[in-house]
């Protein structure tokens, strides 16, 4: 197996890439859509959705699932959504 | 650095690949079913009582928390840059990026028991409530993953630097792994205890 098989081969997986739009996305949530001028809903559920997004950024470019068997994928991009959704669901359950 | 890929060149030519030994993918898999039972749990104690969750939220620095979150992201891409060069034999540049992966999680162990320490001195503790008894109590357990991350981390970053043999990557591939599943543990803790209001 060569190590060509997980080396990034789009500019946007690379590392580097990632780790910028991690931050950006980390500044937006702790640091804008937490103020009040955005309504707790909104705030927090764009927050989830965001950190989902980050999660699979993770899941494919820094632990290189992108280029893993499907169904070790399928499971682990499962979790990115699976868990923000779960807790959006709480959130916003109405009883 | 020829020593490398000699356990990948007797592995047939494929697609897929997975980094790292399976059996890490299948504690991590475990590790991330047990957080989102806990999170699930936490957000259903949350439902019972929002007030009393919310106003102990803002006793939590939110500042802290997203410094915290930026820290152990720029460590994984620190390990991740340190794979990269490995990969293509620049085991000095490797050091260096992994040196500074591990002061990433040193600096977020430091930051958190600081901030612990803040909040036992303002009368917050694990049996503070429902609240603040998800919050050391997840907390706890992620940064017990720092640590071991953290340790691990550093036993390569002693083995690279001493120049001795690196026979393949498998074994730095799963300490890898296993950080950025730390990153990511937290990439849903953090929101969901700070900033879900």
């Amino acid at each position: 197996m060569s190590s060509d098989t997980l080396r990034p081969t789009r500019l946007w997986q690379t590392p580097t890439v990632v780790w910028a739009a991690l931050m950006a996305a980390t500044i937006t949530t702790t640091w804008i859509l937490s103020k009040d001028t955005f309504a707790a809903t909104v705030g927090t559920v764009c927050t989830l959705a965001l950190a989902g997004w980050k999660v699979r950024l993770v899941v494919l470019d820094f632990m290189e699932l992108r280029h893993a068997p499907w169904p070790l994928r399928i499971a682990f991009e499962a979790w990115s959504v699976g868990v923000p959704a779960m807790i959006c669901g709480f959130y916003l359950a109405p009883w | 650095m020829a020593a490398l890929t000699t356990d990948q060149a007797a592995e047939p030519e494929t697609r897929w690949k997975i980094p790292g030994i399976e059996g890490v993918w299948v504690l991590m898999a475990g590790d991330m079913v047990i957080f989102a039972l806990l999170f699930g749990s936490f957000m259903s104690a949350r439902m019972k009582d929002p007030g009393t969750f919310e106003v102990a939220r803002h006793t939590l620095d939110f500042d802290r928390g997203g410094i915290n979150t930026l820290l152990l992201l720029t460590s994984s891409w620190c390990v991740a840059m340190s794979l990269h060069a490995m990969r293509a034999e620049r085991r000095e540049v490797a050091v260096r990026w992994l040196g500074f992966g591990i002061l990433g999680g040193f600096g977020f162990a430091v930051s958190k028991v600081l901030e612990y320490s803040a909040e036992i001195s303002a009368g917050h503790t694990a049996g503070s409530g429902d609240f603040f008894m998800y919050y050391f109590m997840m907390t706890g357990i992620h940064l017990v993953h720092v640590l071991v991350g953290t340790l691990v981390l550093s036993v390569f970053w002693v083995r690279w630097r001493s120049g001795r043999e690196v026979r393949g990557l498998t074994g730095f591939e799963s300490a890898a792994v296993f950080w950025h599943m730390v990153d990511l543990l937290w990439i849903v803790l953090f929101p969901l205890l700070y900033l879900v209001r």
